[in-house]
């Protein structure tokens, strides 16, 4: 799994957020995004995954042959190639329950057709069994309604983005809202899955502690750019990122 | 090119009630921020007002333009204090106060046939002398209307772009949290907005009653040009709903001067829906 | 009694034009507020088919089927990528232009003169009207039956999903706009052959049928049902239609004078009650989770509640359903 861009940037009426001349993702199983605020982190994650129109520059992804240009492809069409993003800010579908959420978007295109009306699909057991391990593992005050708080709807959107199994997974601020051993719990099941072999991880955080303890690489933003990156013990060495981020 | 200073000619003549009408319409739209199809009926009342104190009271019908236009407007200041306002307050959405704002034009429009009919009335016009300009034929009540619609559109634009008022108005609409914290009450400022926004749906009404005749569908009849013209103007524009208004109007006249009445309206119809296409998601 | 027939035929569309809007707004949330157009274009279509160029029903239903299609196909890629309020001006504007060249075309429609007369499938002599009334009845069921199954389906939970958050949908890899527009237009074609269904019933179509008025008997009648339940439709049409339509205006002891003053009276009472609605309890008479099993006993109970208060106490003020 790659994910490379080249030449991205993106500027709003003249204005340049975001200006990376090259990147790469998805060599080290975890990776970290730090960055200052209003650095572009998110931006970058919006332009990789195409639900931010980049100014210039073309996006990259491979799976395990060839790399497929992003570029034309519609967000949707981004996220069946197995390039999925967490959200920063909570989104939930507000009149599904937590098993439909997570039912809907694990159930393929040719079992959500009109064809289904006319006779019900049966039921993937697998899926279902995969449904109930993820809500008993965390604790829903209702696992059979709905998210009831932000930090729950927050936890949905993330297990959500697991279920559709992609191969390569964005985490935009995953512990904001979120209760400390969820997060804990959190960063397990995204560790169990890149072990595995299933998928790697991209993660922006504020939280240096969790991306020390959690990833194997780490990129600093700042100004729109990528400053410097390394392993996390380089980076927290290093002069640029100590100037601009940590405030020493 | 007779043909084009015609078409510019009639279609400024003739546009003055959609230039009151969606001047005051945006006002509405940019402070709430939905389109609210219940304005049609203040332009419907404001002629029924009109033609009370006109044929009813025997007032002539200069002097029956202000109390009808300020009776619209205290109408819309109270439609936004006992429907809109509670409504907002209970959290309906943009989307459902539109429908809302449907429903509250048909109990205005069929509360008023119920009360007087839906037969046409005419007011009864003052005398009316005719002049010729540059070839072309117009009515004093035209030239009237025309000369009150730019003192009113003059008004309205020097209320909104240059006043402390226009000012507090925009805030409130660009930013209501903000505009709240420095001390905007948006109660008094929302329901001096609506009061002026009726008050041009009503002028509207005058002068369309005047020109052909008053009865209860003219609203509806005139509301989806002037929810077109507004958002065409753009969103919160009173300049660009006064310019739509006026290319509208030298569109209609224009595609008339060819053909029927009736294809002028397709014609706009289809260029709004295009419009709209054109914007993408972003517009209303 | 032919009136009755005519009444509640005229229920059925209805029935079925609420049906097809509340897959659109209610499970995906299309603000269409053009049905009338959708209604009008199939029903003028079949008429002018069948008078102007001597089609037979079946022909000219098909070749409406093609043409609802084509067009349905186009104003969905118009609108589809909308904010709700654009949808909503967009489908009203289409709604007025089917008015406008139905009145201008006339060399088709004939204008305001008006087109007729349509014929019946089939023809039974006196019997016609009943055999067509069965007819519709059992499509509209089928419709009804389709519904309830898409909301027990994988697919209702998707369309629910988009309504509720289309960005987050896509970005989990749907193909929203692709999804949106199939259901949009497979239900405005629907809209469109209920119109063809309709032009026997009326037999002589003329200009003023096509107005604003159908497509608000439609909303008012999904909003006050419960426009997101699957049966939120019918028991708004039963409600509206049912009892001021077919009781009122069919049963109900008026003097003729006050004949007149019935529809307007109507539409009053619709709009009162659309407001009272939106204000009070937006989600309708069946709340989006009340299960299907439990409708029939909610609508018995309310109806003896009602009935009981009707018959005990000299009835006042107007019916309200709840306890």
């Amino acid at each position: 799994m790659k994910l490379t861009a080249e030449n991205l940037t993106k500027s709003y009426t003249g204005h340049t957020v975001l200006d990376i001349p090259a990147a790469s993702f998805g060599d080290h199983g975890v990776e970290g995004i730090i960055g200052p605020n209003g650095a572009g982190k998110s931006t970058l994650m919006g332009c990789l995954t195409r639900r931010i129109e980049a100014t210039t520059g073309v996006v990259k992804f491979a799976v395990d042959g060839e790399p497929e240009t992003l570029m034309p492809l519609a967000s949707h069409e981004v996220a069946t190639r197995g390039l999925v993003k967490t959200n920063q800010r909570i989104q939930d579908f507000e009149s599904l329950t937590i098993r439909d959420s997570l039912r809907m978007a694990a159930t393929p295109p040719s079992k959500q057709d009109w064809r289904s009306i006319l006779k019900l699909p049966d039921p993937d057991p697998k899926l279902e069994q995969e449904i109930d391990a993820l809500i008993t593992r965390f604790p829903f005050s209702d696992p059979n309604g709905y998210a009831k708080s932000g930090g729950e709807k927050k936890l949905l959107d993330i297990l959500r983005c697991f279920i559709v199994r992609p191969k390569m997974l964005l985490m935009d601020e995953p512990t904001a809202g979120l209760p400390d051993e969820i997060t804990q719990d959190v960063m397990r099941l995204v560790h169990e899955k890149v072990e595995g072999g299933e998928m790697t991880v991209v993660i922006i955080e504020h939280d240096l502690d969790l991306i020390w303890s959690n990833c194997a690489y780490v990129h600093f933003l700042s100004e729109g750019s990528i400053l410097f990156e390394g392993a996390p013990e380089d980076v927290k060495k290093n002069r640029v990122v100590a100037e601009k981020y940590m405030g020493v | 090119m007779s043909f084009i200073l015609d078409s510019v000619f009639i279609g400024i003549l003739q546009a003055s009630p959609l230039i009151l009408a969606a001047m005051g319409f945006t006002l509405i739209y940019y402070l709430n921020g939905f389109i609210n199809f219940g304005y049609g009926e203040g332009i419907t009342f404001g002629a029924y007002f009109a033609s009370f104190l006109n044929l009813g009271f025997g007032l002539s019908f200069y002097l029956s333009i202000i109390p009808a236009a300020a009776l619209t407007g205290a109408l819309s200041a109270l439609t936004y204090l006992y429907v809109f306002r509670p409504a907002i307050r209970r959290g309906v959405k943009p989307s459902e106060l539109i429908i809302l704002s449907v429903g509250l034009s048909f109990v205005l429009r069929y509360g008023l046939i119920l009360m007087v009919g839906a037969e046409n009335v005419f007011l009864d016009e003052p005398p009316i002398s005719f002049f010729t300009f540059a070839g072309t034929g117009a009515t004093s009540l035209q030239f009237i209307a025309l000369i009150l619609v730019f003192v009113f559109a003059f008004n309205l634009y020097w209320l909104v772009y240059h006043t402390d008022f226009g000012e507090k108005v925009r805030g409130l609409a660009d930013n209501p949290e903000l505009a709240q914290v420095s001390g905007i009450d948006p109660h008094r400022i929302s329901i001096f907005v609506w009061f002026i926004a009726g008050c041009a749906a009503g002028l509207a009404g005058i002068f369309q009653g005047v020109f052909a005749l008053v009865n209860p569908l003219m609203g509806w009849n005139l509301i989806l040009i002037t929810v077109m013209v507004s958002i065409i103007g753009g969103v919160g524009s009173v300049r660009g709903a006064l310019v739509a208004a006026v290319v509208a109007g030298i569109v209609t006249a224009a595609i008339t001067l060819i053909t029927k009445p009736l294809y002028a309206e397709v014609a706009l119809l289809l260029a709004f829906i295009v419009i709209l296409w054109r914007r993408g998601p972003k517009v209303a | 009694m032919a009136y009755l027939i005519f009444s509640l035929s005229l229920l059925l569309v209805y029935l079925g034009l609420a049906l097809a809007l509340h897959v659109q707004f209610g499970l995906l949330g299309i603000a269409n507020f053009g049905v009338v157009g959708f209604w009008g274009l199939g029903m003028y279509a079949m008429g002018v088919f069948q008078v102007q160029l001597n089609m037979s029903f079946f022909d000219a239903f098909g070749l409406v089927a093609i043409l609802s299609g084509a067009v349905s196909y186009v104003i969905g890629r118009l609108v589809l990528r909308l904010d709700a309020q654009a949808t909503l001006c967009a489908t009203i504007a289409f709604a007025a232009i089917v008015a406008l060249l139905i009145v201008t075309e006339k060399w088709m429609t004939m204008g305001v003169v008006g087109i007729g007369t349509i014929r019946y499938p089939i023809r039974i002599g006196s019997g016609t009207e009943y055999l067509y009334f069965f007819l519709l009845l059992a499509l509209v069921i089928g419709l009804q039956v389709l519904v309830l199954r898409l909301h027990k389906s994988p697919t209702g939970t998707l369309l629910r999903a988009i309504r509720d958050n289309e960005e987050l949908c896509a970005s989990l890899g749907k193909d929203t706009l692709r999804i949106k527009s199939f259901w949009f237009v497979s239900t405005c074609v629907a809209m469109c052959l209920l119109g063809a269904l309709s032009a026997p019933l009326n037999q002589f179509l003329t200009p003023n049928m096509i107005v604003p008025s159908v497509t608000f008997a439609v909303w008012i009648a999904l909003v006050l049902g419960g426009k997101e339940h699957s049966l939120g439709a019918m028991i708004g049409v039963f409600i509206t239609f049912g009892l001021f339509d077919i009781l009122i205006e069919t049963y109900a002891p008026v003097s003729p004078q006050l004949a007149v003053v019935v529809p307007n009276l109507k539409l009053f009472l619709y709009g009162l009650l659309l407001m009272g609605i939106l204000i009070y309890r937006p989600t309708g008479f069946l709340k989006p989770t009340t299960p299907p099993e439990e409708v029939w006993g909610m609508v018995k109970s309310t109806v003896g509640v009602a009935y009981a208060q009707v018959s005990g106490v000299k009835p006042k003020s107007d019916k309200e359903g709840e306890t």
